[in-house]
């Protein structure tokens, strides 16, 4: 696809979805299901930049989301300082987080850094749950109700969370198409593909990653703060709960991990399926977790490279295209050589 | 003619096995010096402590006035030394071009300019016309034309090629020659690993040999090629390079 | 019904066995085996795992359970601290299993052959290993140790459906903070994630006694990445 096209594309979906509250949502809670899945689809687009561009795959992704939540929620119930500051501090925490562990699991191989930051998420939910003095524990964090007080991150409505979210999920767009084509995004997709590679043709491969990781987190947390005062509370569960992780990183993967579009189109896909599903069998606790689970299963079984490859693979059905055979190389090594009666210094020809 | 790399007392040890034992030699600015010896001779061991893939045990390398042991390979890179590896190691993930500008970013941020730059290297190394294909597609010939385009993108003082020739038919070969000539021209110095002795002993101003981890003989193609301990490592060394 | 721990592992390390071996051989092995991407490995076995949690919540509720042996309740006084007989049978048991674990891999073929895949996939092959025999046992080998972990737990905490996640971290933590891939470290890793847990309990707070895990957790990381006992540059 070419890049203008992408523009294009998205440029028509953002006027859809920016259109649908005048016409097919009607209620709060159909407009409750599209604000859940773009910020599912923001938090995939952050996910991405980290793990799909740049191959470390975060395990733990909600707990940047979580930290980004719970920093302005405290600082709103605490002192008073309204969500818009508050994010910012959010955003910090963070980029720190994801600096500390970044820093000791990247100079390692990659399945450190899943290690890590799944234990992270889930090491966060438990220190939600038990530094009771701080987080208020197992019940979380309530945002006092104060009205329509749009200077402090709080409407009566839920139109005005919808268009912040979906200019949120448009801004992620814009930074992750600006990434894909910019040295930085060249790079980490280089570090992705062959590290010792990359860094032979000059990349330092730990401050990539780190930026990457860095950048990736804050996004996350920005989201965090938003899905905290639209919901209006945030517990250790939702906030740093593996299932959190799990769902960003889904939304990411059966879109299409490492593909611009990915995030959208599975955030968009499957957010709003398990939300139908739940309502659907509302007497059946966990049919989402269900439904999320047999999709996983069955993306990894059978579409490993998300529903973005889907026109790919039809294409080739359509048109087989034979790949050039790799040529074995000690072979054609030894032949060449007889061929041309070079003297040859390969013990291992006959 | 100055001297660009000098390589000092070079070791390297895994546990038990010594790859590369006290080897030292300086290259001039602007050589084409080959680099041959037997399979496991620590060619591509003594390729990768230069570009700092590996570390040294002991030993120095100097690059332009800078003692660059111990370094990380992505300085080492940004002072000017590239490589190809023996294993070509593309960015399966991404087309021939983006590979290409991966190796061109190293001297612009803007994406333009690397674009622009990847692609005078494809159009030296004949990929122009395959630029937008993914690189899994690409045959094994042309993956070795893309990795030495990328690493030319890097704009290297001195470039290391391991083995790019192997696997190449004579015309190929005669063309990857011409090449290799017209960039050491533009005053790129080169050290070039090849099997083909025939191929090293036409292209090199100087030629290195190792064996068993020792630099056996350094001197111009035609004194080393009489050297009896050479022609001891290639033909009486060992049975199974007498069959070779 | 009442079945007592001690024989309940005997049971349920086999079918767990079983169990596991049947997932490799019907699900993992289609994903996992020739792929170098993780993505679709990690897919499938959270997919996996959320399946059973779900599954078990609908057969026994999402409720805690707890049970009562006459382990839990007695108790030994060693001076400055007591411990239940279930603690002592627990450490014991678990001791057991990573000597039978240890001597497994270092002192049969099959244990060596196993070890052998891990450091080198393709030469292993080549000498004769038989892979997919392998990885089914050693999935099996994991998911039966599993169980006998959850077994013993059992005496002295509460089961539920999720209980696993709260393990999960914890046995993350004692497995990298040792060193990936080694017995001893997992073991020594495991003591080192109770003590500092125990401690920072006592000592700190007990609220922030996980809090001290991930402190120590990530010290240990920065100063010997590759864990306790782990091999520099391994993985």
């Amino acid at each position: 696809m070419s890049k203008d096209r992408d523009l294009l594309a998205a440029f028509l979906l953002l006027l859809v979805l920016a259109s649908l509250p005048w016409w097919a949502l009607k209620n709060s809670y159909t407009m409750g299901i599209v604000i859940n899945a773009l910020a599912f689809v923001s938090l995939g687009l952050a996910w991405n930049i980290i793990s799909g561009f740049g191959g470390q795959l975060s395990m733990g992704h909600a707990a940047f989301y979580g930290l980004g939540g719970y920093t302005s929620a405290l600082l709103l119930t605490r002192l008073g300082i309204t969500p818009w500051v508050g994010m910012v501090p959010g955003m910090v925490m963070a980029v720190f987080a994801g600096l500390i562990l970044g820093y000791p699991s990247f100079r390692l191989s990659g399945v450190y850094f899943k290690l890590v930051t799944f234990t992270f998420g889930l090491i966060l939910e438990i220190v939600a749950r038990s530094w009771i003095n701080l987080t208020e524990g197992d019940p979380g964090v309530k945002i006092p109700l104060l009205g329509n007080a749009p200077a402090m991150y709080q409407f009566d409505s839920a139109w005005p969370y919808y268009y912040i979210i979906l200019g949120l999920a448009a801004l992620y767009f814009l930074i992750s198409r600006w990434v894909l084509r910019s040295r930085f995004g060249f790079y980490l997709q280089a570090l992705r593909d062959d590290q010792v590679a990359a860094e032979t043709l000059g990349i330092n491969s730990l401050r990539m990653k780190l930026t990457g990781f860095a950048l990736s987190a804050a996004m996350a947390a920005l989201v965090g703060t938003f899905v905290t005062q639209y919901l209006l509370f945030i517990d250790p569960a939702s906030g740093f709960g593996m299932f959190t992780s799990v769902k960003i990183a889904l939304v990411a993967i059966v879109g299409g991990t490492g593909a611009l579009w990915g995030p959208v189109i599975g955030g968009l896909f499957l957010i709003p399926l398990a939300e139908l599903a739940n309502a659907q069998f509302s007497n059946i606790t966990g049919v989402d977790v269900v439904l999320y689970s047999a999709v996983l299963i069955l993306t990894a079984m059978f579409l490993p490279r998300g529903l973005v490859s889907i026109p790919d693979l039809l294409r080739v059905r359509r048109a087989p295209q034979v790949a050039p055979e790799e040529q074995p190389l000690p072979e054609q090594k030894s032949r060449l050589s007889g061929e041309l009666g070079l003297t040859e210094a390969n013990p291992k020809a006959e | 003619m100055t001297t660009i790399l000098e390589v000092k007392e070079l070791n390297k040890a895994f546990g038990g096995l010594q790859a590369v034992r006290n080897v030292s030699f300086a290259v001039e600015e602007g050589d084409i010096v080959g680099l041959i010896g037997p399979n496991g001779a620590g060619k591509t061991t003594l390729f990768n402590l230069i570009s700092g893939v590996e570390q040294q045990t002991s030993g120095q390398v100097r690059f332009c006035d800078h003692d660059v042991s111990g370094w990380r390979p992505h300085r080492i890179a940004a002072l000017g030394i590239c490589r190809t590896f023996q294993t070509v190691r593309l960015f399966p993930g991404m087309t021939v071009l983006a590979n290409a500008m991966v190796g061109a970013f190293l001297h612009t941020s803007v994406p333009a300019e690397a674009e622009a730059r990847a692609e005078e290297a494809l159009k030296l190394v004949e990929l122009y016309p395959d630029r937008h294909r993914p690189t899994r597609s690409l045959t094994l010939v042309d993956r070795k034309r893309l990795e030495m385009a990328r690493a030319l993108c890097t704009n290297p003082k001195l470039l290391l090629l391991d083995e790019v020739m192997a696997g190449l038919n004579p015309q190929e070969i005669t063309v990857a020659l011409d090449v290799i000539r017209r960039l050491s021209e533009t005053g790129l110095t080169l050290i070039v690993v090849e099997h083909l002795l025939k191929v090293i002993m036409q292209l090199s101003h100087r030629v290195l040999v190792m064996d068993y981890g020792l630099l056996i003989a350094d001197g111009p193609p035609e004194v080393v090629r009489r050297d009896p301990k050479v022609i001891k490592a290639y033909i009486g060394g060992t049975e199974e390079s007498y069959n070779a | 019904m009442a079945i007592s721990p001690a024989i309940a592992i005997l049971v349920v390390a086999p079918l767990l066995f079983l169990f596991g071996m049947i997932l490799y051989r019907v699900l993992f092995e289609r994903v996992v085996i020739g792929s170098t991407e993780l993505v679709p490995q990690l897919s499938l076995t959270v997919g996996i795992s959320f399946t059973l949690v779900t599954i078990s919540q609908w057969i026994f509720s999402p409720n805690h359970r707890a049970i009562t042996v006459p382990w839990t309740t007695t108790y030994y006084d060693l001076g400055a601290v007591f411990i239940s007989q279930a603690q002592l049978i627990a450490f014991g048991v678990s001791l057991a299993v990573s000597l039978l674990l240890w001597l497994f891999l270092g002192r049969t073929d099959f244990g060596r052959a196993m070890r052998a895949m891990v450091d080198d996939r393709d030469v292993a092959q080549m000498m004769g290993v038989n892979s997919r025999k392998i990885y089914t046992f050693a999935v099996g080998t994991s998911a039966a140790l599993a169980g006998v972990g959850g077994a013993i737990l059992m005496t002295y905490y509460t089961v539920f459906p999720h209980v696993g996640l709260q393990f999960l971290p914890l046995s993350f933590v004692a497995v990298v903070m040792g060193g990936m891939g080694n017995v001893l470290g997992a073991f020594v890793g495991g003591i080192v994630v109770g003590v500092v847990q125990q401690m920072t309990g006592v000592y700190v707070s007990y609220q922030l006694q996980n809090a001290g895990l991930m402190v120590v957790f990530i010290l240990i990381l920065l100063v010997r990445p590759s864990g306790l006992f782990g091999k520099e540059g391994v993985l």
